[in-house]
């Protein structure tokens, strides 16, 4: 279990989270939403050891790691695929997978390398035909799967996701949703931040409203979904996301892409 | 057929001067333009321990590990302007040029000296050609040094991510990549590459305050003919602006024979931004 304890975090002297505290089970998937700057990706950086929390303690399965540096988390089990999918532009699909395996490089043989890479390809099948290819060059979907699939090749029991669908088509968006339900399944614990809270929330188990750092409404998916604060504050009406039958269509196939 | 081998022997200096130059930037986007005086300051110090009655390959490798010493503290040094734009970074590197460049008379004193390589009187031929044994060891340095480079870049672990560490930093450091340490092995090699550099071309010349000044010029102009970005190209931009400056030395007149390697460079850039091998940089996602 990832074990978040009144943090409070922030760059330079200004503090943006002001005591967070969740939890992530294995095997569960957690939603984390908010408005723009309300501190969801801050969340993320100090639970992969990118920004050191002014206060507070995480764990991950009882080892606390607060303040350690992000090559100590990935070994804890701990894979931050972070926003706007920060894939290797100028390095081959190939040596981008490989790289999410950095942090166990040198205990592995080439045959345990090549056998990450198979398992994130069955994942991501679209990637197979592209390792060889510069990852600067994928289409944005081929990108997120490569972020995504980066992430996984440390082999993390939990997996933090910075808006995965953002600019996505909604094909893409099921493809990714459905590879967070698998992942589900085998028992990591994933915590999805979106953008687009419907979405999010029509797939967690759990889910948290962060509102300037703080989290306000806490609860499973459907509650938050139906909650009057949430609806009122953050989802808004008429917004123009989130709204309409298209997305509400697009979410219960998310929701069904995840087996739910 | 002189010409050939004093072609490829200037080029083996260049490229090897810019190669040291290479790592950096590959790595960092640091432009270092202390490379040329660090290369000195080395031959120096090879220089001295021979002058302490040191065998010559002891004198040569302690003059390495001293490098490595070196490169490590540079990056100490170079390490603060880490998360500044390179070009911040590349002007410490010059006010480090001015400090090494006043050291040298001082310590050293202003005449010219010659160090005793082994290799400095022998000859080789090669079918017709026939080259002094000290270009010949040049060459055959610089091509190694430059596939050495460029291997590690490829294919160890450790290439691969200083070049991710240049795309994305955050990215690289949430893999588990520490860009700190791997400046040190960074900065390391690139001094390494310029004790090297400084064993090869003093047998060909003599250990001097300057003796670096036009050789690093032409490093220059090699990494931006052949580009910066791949060791081969840099291999390939000083190999072609030594043989170009021998050409024209030989047939014109000498003012030419600055020049007019300079003008090719220019003309190359104007047709490929990134030299003769340098791609455009993918742009990051
Ligand atoms: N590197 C940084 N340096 C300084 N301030 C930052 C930095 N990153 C974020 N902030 C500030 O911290 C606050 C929270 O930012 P954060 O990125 O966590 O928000 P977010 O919820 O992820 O927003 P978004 O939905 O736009 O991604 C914002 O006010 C932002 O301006
Ligand atoms: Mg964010």
């Amino acid at each position: 279990m990832l074990t978040v304890q009144d943090v409070w975090a922030g760059y330079g002297p200004s503090t943006v989270l002001q005591g967070v505290s969740l939890t992530l089970e294995p095997g569960t998937v957690v939603a984390l939403v908010g408005a723009n700057g309300a501190g969801k990706s801050t969340v993320l950086k100090t639970l992969s050891g990118l920004l050191r929390p002014q206060r507070g303690r995480i764990a991950v399965d009882g080892r606390e790691l607060t303040g350690r540096p992000p090559a100590d988390w990935v070994r804890a089990g701990v894979a931050h695929v972070p926003e706007g999918r920060q894939v290797f532009a100028n390095l081959t699909v190939a040596d981008n997978l490989l790289l999410g395996a950095f942090s166990a490089l040198a205990r592995l043989g080439p045959r345990q390398r090549q056998e990450r890479v198979e398992e994130v390809l069955a994942i991501f099948p679209d990637l197979g035909p592209k390792l060889g290819v510069l990852a600067g060059s994928l289409s944005g979907g081929q990108q997120q799967m490569l972020a995504i699939g980066r992430g996984l090749m440390s082999q993390p029991r939990y997996l933090l996701l910075d808006e995965p669908s953002l600019g996505l088509a909604p094909q893409v968006t099921e493809t990714i949703f459905a590879v967070i339900g698998r992942l589900r399944d085998r028992g990591v614990g994933i915590l999805l931040v979106e953008q687009n809270g419907r979405l999010a929330l029509a797939v967690a188990d759990r889910a948290h409203l962060l509102e300037k750092g703080v989290i306000t409404v806490s609860g499973t998916g459907a509650e938050l979904l139906a909650n009057q604060t949430v609806v009122e504050r953050y989802l808004g009406v008429g917004s123009p996301l989130d709204d309409g039958p298209r997305p509400q269509a697009l979410a219960e196939r998310l929701r069904r892409a995840l087996g739910r | 057929m002189e010409l050939v081998g004093l072609s490829l022997s200037t080029g083996a200096i260049y490229a090897l001067v810019g190669l040291g130059m290479a790592v950096i930037y590959q790595a960092t986007g640091v432009f270092n333009f202390a490379q040329g005086q660090l290369v000195t300051v080395l031959a120096y110090v090879g220089l001295s321990l021979l002058r302490a009655h040191w065998p010559f390959f002891a004198a040569a490798g302690l003059d390495l590990v001293f490098a490595q010493g070196a490169g490590m503290a540079l990056w100490v040094l170079v390490r603060p302007f880490r998360t500044r734009p390179p070009l911040v970074t590349s002007m410490a590197t010059l006010s480090l040029y001015l400090v090494l460049r006043d050291l040298v008379v001082p310590i050293w004193g202003a005449d010219p000296l010659v160090l005793p390589a082994p290799w400095a009187h022998g000859e080789w031929r090669l079918g017709g050609m026939a080259l002094s044994s000290a270009q010949g060891v040049a060459i055959l340095v610089a091509a190694l040094v430059a596939a050495g480079m460029a291997a590690f870049f490829r294919r160890t672990r450790m290439g691969i991510a200083l070049r991710a560490v240049r795309d994305h930093p955050q990215a690289a450091s949430l893999m588990g990549v520490d860009a700190d340490r791997l400046g040190f092995v960074v900065f390391g090699a690139a001094t390494v590459i310029g004790a090297v550099a400084g064993l090869v071309l003093a047998p060909m010349t003599v250990v001097a305050p300057t003796m670096m000044d036009e050789p690093t010029l032409g490093a220059f102009a090699a990494l931006v003919l052949g580009g910066i970005d791949t060791p081969w190209g840099v291999l390939l931009g000083a190999m072609g602006l030594g043989g170009l400056e021998t050409v024209a030395g030989y047939y014109l007149a000498s003012i030419w024979k600055e020049a007019v390697p300079l003008l090719a460079v220019l003309a190359v850039v104007v047709i490929r931004a990134g030299g003769l091998l340098g791609g455009e940089e993918v742009p990051r996602a």
